[in-house]
This record gives C-alpha cells, sequence and structure tokens, in this order.
C-alpha cells in the first residue's frame, strides 16, 4: 500500500521536476532581455532548488549531486556576484538539458535499466566548466575533486599525527611569553613527535632586533586530545600567535563521519563544524571577524568555507560533509514549514514569569552564599545558568526578520516615487536580521517617515539627476545589520544631500543656533531633527504633515535608540538609526541616592558631573537650576523627588539627560558606572508612581529602579518656567532651545 | 683574530640585547674566514629569546662562512636545540649526530 | 633551581590556596596583600611570573602593573592578572599597562598550575 503511494509520490516528482527545468529554460529565455529582473532570477534559482531538494527525497544522489553546483552558480547569479552572458546562459540550458537526461535515467532505472555510466561523465564535465561560475575552489566541486584536494592538503601531515604551525607575533616576548614554554606545555597532552623551528622568518644577525620575536614553529603531536583541548594551550597568547590546528587523518574521517551521521540541525556552517569538533569556536570568530571585514555583497568577500579550507583551518572533506548537511538542514526547513503561532500576550507573560524567576534565583543564591554551604552554592550557580539560558532562549522567541517591514516600502516607493514623478529603484539588504517583535512594530512610522523624506526632499527629478551626471533613476537603499549588541537600520540615498545653508538659515531664524556662527556640517545636518523644522521649498501633499523630523527623533529614542544623518552634498544622505536588540535589555547607567539605586537608560545620558557645586534653588525644593558652562540647567533632586534621606554631608553629582531636544540635570549621591540589565515591569505598587518607568535586579540581588527621563525632564523644564515667570525674563537668553516648540 | 663571548648565566629576554650588541660588535665579515667562539660554560637556563638570538648567529655565521665554536655547551642546550630541530644549524659544536623526523 | 612567582592578592585564604599549590608544584612563591606590599617585596629580586589580583585596597592591580613594568628586573616579566567576569573595561585598562594574561575567577588550583606551565619553563 505505502509502496503504491511512494510510486505515486515519484511518479509526481519526475513530472514536477520536469517542470521545474521547463521553467528554468523559459526564466532564462526572458531573461536575455532583463537580465536584472530580480523576480526571474529568484524563480530561476528557485526551480534549480526544488529540484534539489525533492530528488534527495527519492535518493537520486546523482541529481541532487549535480543540481548542487547549478543551484551554487544560480544563487550567485541571484546576488549578483556574477553576471549573466551568453556562454553561461548556453551552459545553464545544457545543464537543464542534463538535469532532464539524468531525470529519464533515473526513472528508467527504477525499471531495471542499467544506468548509463555516460551520463555521470557528462556530469563531470558540466560541473567542471561550471566551476567558474560556483566560484568554488576545492569546497564544492564534484566529491572526487574536492576528495583529491583534500587529500592535496593533508599530505602536509603525516596521518596518523595532529600538525601544528605557530607563528608567533613581534611582541611575544616583550609581553613575557616564552614559546619554549608553550611548546612544552603540548607535552602535557601527548607525545610531541617532533618540533621543526623556521628559520627563514629571523633576520640576519646584524639585522636582529633580539627583543623582537621572529619564531616560527611546525609541530607534530599525537594526542587524544580534541581540537579544542590543543587549541587551550595557546589561550593565553591568543593575541599574540597565530595558530593552525590541522586534525590527522584518522581524525578527519571521525570528523565527518559524525558530521554526515549526526543530523546536526544548525542553519550555519560554522556551527556544523563547530560542533563536530572540525574547528574551534574561536577559530570560527576569527575567520567570520575576517570574512566580515569585507562588506557584503563585494565580490572580493570570500564564502566562509573557502576560506576555511584555504586558512587550512578546516580540512577541505569536513568542510564538503558540512555544506551537504547544511543544504540538507535548509532543504528540511523548507519541507516541513516548522513554525508555531503563538499569541504575543502569552509569550509576554512567559518572559515576564522569566524574568521573575531571574530574581528569585538571584535572591536564593545569595541566601545560598550566606549559609556557606559550597556544595548548596555551586547548585544554586548551575541554576542560575540554566536560568540565564532560559532568559535568553525567551527573549529571543520574540525576535522576528525585519524584513517583513522593510517589504512594505516597495510599495510605498514605488507609488511614492510616482506621485512624485521621479524614477526610484529601491534596495533592500539584511532582511533576515532580527529584533525584537515590540521595535519592529514601532519602528515601521519612523521608516516610512524617513523614506518619504528621502524621496520628497532627497531625490531630484530625473532630469535634475541626468544634468548633474547622474543615472536617471534614483536610489535608496534600505539595510539592516546586527552591530555592537544592537541593530543598525539605514536609509541611504544618492540624491542632492542636506542642502546645509537652508538648514543653517532656518535654523538661525529659529534661534537654534546664534547668528554668524559656524557649526561643523555634520552639527549642521543633525539640525534638521531639531523641533520644527521642514525646508521644503513647497509644501507637497508629503512634507508639511505636521510631522517633523523631530518626531521621528523622539519615536526612535522613545525605543532607546539613537538616530544620526550624514549627508554629502550633490552625493546622497544616509539615516543611519541604532536600536538595541530587544527593549527587555537595557543598557542603563547606575547611580546611587541614599540607599536606593537608579538606573538611567543610556541612551539619555549626555554627561555626568562628579561633585557639582553651584547647584541652586531652595533646599526643600525638589527642583532647581545648575549653572553648567555659562547656561542654566534645570535639575531635579531625586532624593526630594522620592522622599529618600540623602547623605547630606555628601559632595552631589549630576547627570545630565537628554530627552528629544530637552535637557536636565538628575541630582544624585554616586554615580557608579555603566551595565546591561533586564527590565521588569513595574510592580503594581510603583506604577503610579511618576518619574519611574520599570525596575530592575542588580547583580547584588538588590532591586533597581528605572528612571522614566520624559517625565522627569518634564517636571525639570516645568519648574524651571515658573522660576522663570517669577523671575521675568531675566533668564531667558540661557535658554538655548525654542521650547514653543516642544 | 678569532672573536669571543661569553654567554651569561640566564641568557633570556633580559640579556638578549646585550649579548646581542657584544656579539655583533666582535662579529667578522663575510670572507675573513675567522672563528667566533661562543662559550658557555656559565649558562644556566635560556629562554626562546636567547634561542632565537643563536638561531639568527648560526644563520649568519654559515652564510658568512664563520666558523662557530660551542664551548662547554651544556647538555640540556643542546637536546633544547634538538627538540626544537634545530640542532643541525649547529652541526659543528658537535657530533653532527642530528635526528630528523 | 625553582622558579619564583609573586601572588598578590588581598584575600588571605586566597593567597594561601594558591601559594600552597604552586609550591606544591615546586616553585618558589613570595606573598603580598596588595600592590604597595608587592612592591616592596620585589626589591628587585629575581622573579619569573606575576600573579596579581585586580582590585585590593592601597594600590590596585592595575597601578601595581604599571608600576612594577618600570622596573628594568620586570619589564619582560609575564603577569597572570585575575578578574571576574564582565570586567571588560578593566581588562583593557589592564592590557595597556602590560598584562596580557588573564584567568577569570573564580578558578580551581589546577588552572592556575595549566597557566603558568603555559607561561614559564619548569
Amino acid at each position: 500500500m505505502s509502496e503504491d503511494i511512494l510510486d505515486q509520490a515519484r511518479a509526481l516528482f519526475f513530472a514536477e521536476a520536469r517542470e521545474m527545468c521547463e521553467q528554468i529554460e523559459s526564466s532564462l529565455l526572458q531573461l536575455e532581455e532583463d537580465p536584472a529582473d530580480r523576480e526571474l532570477l529568484n524563480a530561476l534559482f528557485r526551480a534549480a532548488h526544488t529540484i534539489k531538494g525533492s530528488a534527495g527525497l527519492f535518493g537520486l544522489d546523482a541529481v541532487v549531486g549535480f543540481t548542487h553546483h547549478v543551484e551554487n552558480s544560480l544563487d550567485r547569479l541571484r546576488e549578483g556576484l556574477i553576471s549573466l552572458d551568453i556562454s553561461f546562459t548556453s551552459l545553464l540550458f545544457e545543464c537543464s538539458d542534463h538535469i532532464k537526461l539524468m531525470l529519464r535515467d533515473a526513472e528508467s532505472a527504477r525499471d531495471g535499466a542499467a544506468p548509463d555510466p555516460s551520463v555521470e561523465q557528462a556530469s563531470g564535465g558540466l560541473v567542471v566548466r561550471l566551476a567558474p561560475f560556483t566560484g568554488a575552489s576545492a569546497v564544492a566541486q564534484s566529491p572526487a575533486v574536492a576528495a583529491a584536494a583534500a587529500g592535496a592538503g593533508e599530505a602536509l601531515t603525516d596521518n596518523k599525527n595532529w600538525h601544528l604551525s605557530l607563528r608567533f607575533g613581534k611582541d611575544t616576548f616583550r609581553d613575557g611569553f616564552d614559546p619554549l614554554a608553550i611548546i612544552n606545555y603540548l607535552a602535557t597532552l601527548g607525545e610531541v613527535m617532533s618540533v621543526r623551528v623556521l628559520t627563514e622568518p629571523i633576520p640576519a644577525f646584524d639585522a636582529l632586533d633580539p627583543e623582537s620575536c621572529h619564531l616560527g614553529f611546525e609541530i607534530s603531536l599525537q594526542t587524544s586530545a580534541s581540537k579544542e583541548q590543543i587549541e587551550s594551550a595557546f589561550d593565553l597568547v591568543r593575541e599574540s600567535c597565530t595558530v593552525r590546528i590541522i586534525p590527522p587523518d584518522r581524525r578527519v574521517a571521525d570528523i565527518v563521519a559524525l558530521i554526515e551521521s549526526s543530523g546536526n540541525g544548525a542553519a550555519h556552517l560554522g556551527d556544523i563544524l563547530v560542533d563536530s569538533g572540525a574547528i574551534t569556536r574561536h577559530e570560527l570568530e576569527q575567520a567570520l571577524a575576517t570574512q566580515n571585514a569585507v562588506p557584503a555583497g563585494d565580490t572580493t568577500r570570500v564564502l566562509l568555507g573557502e576560506m576555511l579550507v584555504k586558512e587550512r583551518i578546516a580540512p577541505a572533506t569536513a568542510v564538503d560533509a558540512a555544506l551537504t548537511q547544511q543544504t540538507r538542514n535548509r532543504d528540511a526547513k523548507t519541507e516541513e514549514a516548522r513554525f508555531v503561532r503563538v499569541r504575543s500576550d502569552k509569550l509576554d507573560e512567559l518572559i515576564n514569569l522569566v524574568g521573575e524567576l531571574v530574581i528569585a534565583s538571584a535572591g536564593t543564591t545569595i541566601q545560598a552564599q550566606k549559609t556557606r554551604d559550597s556544595a548548596l552554592v555551586e547548585s544554586t550557580l548551575s541554576m542560575g545558568r540554566l536560568i540565564e539560558e532560559i532568559r535568553n532562549g525567551a527573549l529571543s522567541l520574540r525576535m522576528v526578520p525585519i524584513g517583513e517591514t522593510f517589504a512594505k516600502f516597495k510599495r510605498v516607493v514605488r507609488d511614492v516615487a510616482g506621485e512624485l514623478a521621479k524614477e526610484v529603484s529601491l534596495e533592500i539588504i539584511g532582511a533576515e536580521t532580527e529584533l525584537d517583535k515590540s521595535v519592529v512594530e514601532h519602528i515601521g512610522d519612523p521608516l516610512m517617515h524617513l523614506v518619504r523624506n528621502a524621496l520628497d526632499h532627497g531625490m531630484e527629478t530625473p532630469d535634475e539627476r541626468e544634468a548633474a551626471g547622474k543615472p536617471r533613476c534614483g536610489r535608496v537603499v534600505l539595510s539592516a545589520c546586527h552591530d555592537s549588541g544592537g541593530i543598525l537600520i539605514k536609509i541611504e540615498d544618492d540624491g542632492r544631500g542636506i542642502r546645509r545653508d537652508k538648514v543653517l538659515a532656518k535654523a538661525i531664524e529659529k534661534g537654534l543656533v546664534a547668528p554668524g556662527a559656524t557649526p561643523a556640517d555634520s552639527e549642521i545636518d543633525n539640525l534638521i531633527f531639531e523641533a520644527g523644522f521642514s525646508t521644503a521649498d513647497k509644501v507637497t501633499n508629503l512634507s508639511g504633515r505636521g510631522v517633523g523630523m523631530d518626531v521621528v527623533r523622539r519615536n526612535i529614542e522613545g525605543l532607546r535608540g539613537a538616530v544620526r544623518i550624514q549627508s554629502v552634498t550633490g552625493g546622497g544622505t544616509t539615516v543611519s538609526i541604532r536600536l538595541p536588540l530587544t527593549l527587555a535589555i537595557i543598557d542603563g547607567f547606575l547611580v546611587r541616592v541614599g540607599d536606593c539605586s537608579f538606573v538611567i537608560p543610556l541612551s539619555h545620558v549626555i554627561e555626568c558631573i562628579d561633585g557639582a557645586t553651584a547647584l541652586t534653588g531652595a533646599a526643600n525644593e525638589t527642583t532647581g537650576m545648575l549653572a553648567l558652562r555659562d547656561a542654566a540647567l534645570p535639575v531635579v533632586h531625586l532624593n526630594r523627588m522620592f522622599g529618600i534621606k540623602a547623605e547630606s554631608s555628601l559632595r552631589q553629582s549630576v547627570v545630565v539627560v537628554r530627552n528629544g531636544t530637552e535637557k536636565a540635570g538628575l541630582v544624585v549621591d554616586h554615580l557608579l558606572g555603566e551595565f546591561q540589565t533586564v527590565i521588569k515591569p513595574l510592580g503594581k505598587m510603583f506604577r503610579n508612581v511618576r518619574g519611574i518607568a520599570g525596575s530592575t535586579i542588580l547583580g547584588s540581588g538588590e532591586v533597581g529602579l528605572i528612571l522614566d527621563i520624559g517625565s522627569l525632564t518634564e517636571i525639570a523644564r516645568a519648574q524651571a518656567d515658573a522660576h522663570e515667570h517669577q523671575r521675568g525674563s531675566a533668564s531667558s537668553s540661557q535658554r538655548g532651545a525654542d521650547h514653543a516648540n516642544a | 683574530m678569532s672573536a669571543r663571548v661569553d654567554l651569561p648565566a640566564e641568557f633570556n629576554i633580559y640579556a638578549v640585547a646585550d649579548v646581542w650588541r657584544s656579539v655583533n660588535a666582535g662579529l667578522p665579515g663575510a670572507g675573513s674566514s675567522d672563528a667566533l667562539a661562543i662559550d658557555c660554560a656559565q649558562l644556566r637556563e635560556i629562554d626562546a629569546a636567547g634561542v632565537q638570538v643563536l638561531l639568527s648567529l648560526a644563520h649568519t655565521a654559515r652564510q658568512r662562512a664563520i666558523a662557530l665554536q660551542f664551548e662547554s655547551m651544556p647538555a640540556f642546550l643542546s637536546e633544547r636545540l634538538q627538540a626544537l630541530g634545530a640542532a643541525d644549524l649547529f652541526a659543528t659544536s658537535h657530533d653532527g649526530e642530528t635526528r630528523h623526523e | 633551581m625553582a622558579k619564583t612567582i609573586l601572588v598578590v592578592d588581598d584575600s588571605a585564604s586566597f593567597r594561601q590556596v594558591v601559594a600552597l599549590t604552586l609550591k606544591g608544584a615546586g616553585y618558589d612563591v613570595v606573598e603580598a596583600g596588595d600592590g604597595k606590599d608587592a612592591l616592596t617585596k620585589l626589591d628587585g629580586r629575581k622573579i619569573h611570573l606575576i600573579i596579581s589580583d585586580v582590585n585590593m585596597p592601597n594600590m590596585d592591580g592595575i597601578a601595581f602593573l604599571k608600576q612594577v613594568k618600570l622596573h628594568p628586573n620586570y619589564k619582560f616579566t609575564p603577569v597572570v592578572m585575575l578578574t571576574t567576569e564582565g570586567q571588560d573595561a578593566k581588562k583593557n585598562e589592564g592590557r595597556e599597562a602590560g598584562a596580557k594574561a588573564w584567568i577569570v575567577k573564580p578558578f580551581m588550583p589546577p588552572q592556575v598550575l595549566d597557566a603558568v606551565a603555559k607561561l614559564v619553563l619548569p
């Protein structure tokens, strides 16, 4: 019975696969007309991908192997790394024919006919011709070629032993390291079979700086230790020593077998290799750093697998096996849609509970430490680590790719450009970048405004562009990437750039800049984020809707992000938005008032003044003024605000914070520095306290309150205004910003 | 005239600059067919910086056809050089019994 | 001749454990309670390795390191700094002052011996 179903599915597969071949051919024909059509390029790739994926299900390894190469070349074509010329097109036609031939072969083999050996030979020939387009060296070639290349690489080793190549950096000796000690240490891991010191890099005696290290070693080591363990011998000299660790043949075979049998479901090549022990986590991080030094999309950027093989970090056979496994994983993922829909409030509740758990665990750890029972401490610590992992896992559940948000701008750009009679193409980079769902939800509006702005203000009309020597069609790039613990979203256009003379004139008119002042270009550019700014000559139905860039900035700062603008006159404008990955974790600045700890979101902090003097205001008032560099800054005394008994004898410190264009000072007892923490929603008790936004748990287990900078600056400003009214307009000249707009 | 250098008891990173200076001052030029004697009588320990000086010296001496003579070479040094696969550079100093892997 | 290691930490019990471990492995150990104490006890004597805590009263590990690296007898002496997790700022400061090797507290005695073996020939 199930045999029947299988037969039916098989028949269906052959029909489908032929259809896909036809799709390849028709896409190729259409691409001859329009070689840059992304949809067609995607369709082309998908067709090959589908054939490969389904053929795998039916055990048609020859089809999978061959189509893999076709798919690779199409992927690179899709990425714009190679272009579709006549020779490539005709080669792809041949490939499509060949796939059909293989399919027929497979179908008849099923009927008992012997497979045709000439088909296999033809596969090899085509793969060789495809090689220049797949960009693969030893990595993705036919198994036979790959195996030969791998053999050549490992001929360097003596098969039974690990081979270590060490190159010590110039400062090794000066940093106090002795390579002889490290080689000696290696002997504790196993038996050092041979060491060869490289004499060639050592300068001639009269040119030698004897305190600089020029030593390199080739070492053969027999050990049962793992690659990770061997690498640990170098953990102290990591920064001053380049290490290559090449496993013995037997190990390579083990690694390949492990990769093939493990069913490792990781999506990343690097993870599969690390898990199998082919490379260490440290080697992977270094390789990725090297790879990322070249921007994505640059043709000189190499593939990870290729680099690992070339640099002799990983054996080619292992990379090959991992690549196959990775492809299998991807296919598996697309085969079954592995998603579960979950209501987001359930998720929020879970995250909230996990937050409680983290706090409870911190409390338990502290209690355990008081007992001085080391077994108890040990087990609470390991529980704490697990809870940490649960927290990270729970937070990652909320992460979604930004692609969906980006995608809707395709339509927006097309429509808006049409309205404005401009020609604009939109490019999206990094759609797969993930960030917290709540951030994604809130970033849509500011992005919409910035994109519209780019089209409306930044982009010239096609005629203007032509006159300026630019292509008629303008270009807007929306990109997202992870960057130093946050996410960086950029909106780039190649329009006219910011007209600084106009911005400056407007700023002087608004009183934001003193007449005659000459701010730096970047300062002028960022003036457009000030309240009430619009330099559009005429009010179109897009601009002048009462929403200014100041609102964009406030929205982004509300997400604890920051926005910057950079512009090249005549060359375009780039707006960079930096956002935290998640709203559940905060980079904070910790301060102390009396016996209470407060956390100020770091993105709001401008500067800290240790031991501020020149504070004015009555001793019992909540607010006052601080003379800061010839200007008066409204301040809030946190101790009075929250009724905390401050250490009165102490010199007080002030943290200067910013909310939008408003600045205020917060008077505290101690500045404790930066730290990262998880935000907990407030309990019912605090929910109505003005000036508090949330709470967190400090390392000591004690609760820290997160300050609501928005309401605190408001309080400071309101009081300052009241003062001013009392004293007439005497101090109004000290007021920098145009607060009537705020 | 043949030059002569005494290695200190601890030939390590702290000593290499001084040793290098005194050897370099007395190092015969190319083709002088002179000899350089290195006295290891005091030598008690050596680190990689010291070994590097010896490697560079041996290499340069060979290029300039200067005969290097190690006097009272302690066993630990010849063992260490041998362990580094560098003993053949100092073949003149002992019987040339070097082992290759 | 046994190699000598200087151990600087304000916790006497910690020093004892580390010193005991090192002595057990055949090293000579000099103990000091803080940076100032360490400078006094060093006084130009031969030291093969310095193991120092970062956070200490009187003179902390970084200040001590800066001082000791000025002394001609110690400028190339390897230094292992002991730190608790997440002290990246301190680590950078220490790196600039010349500490290239770090061990994260808490650690077990064998880890100390391991680190020492990678830095000092027996």
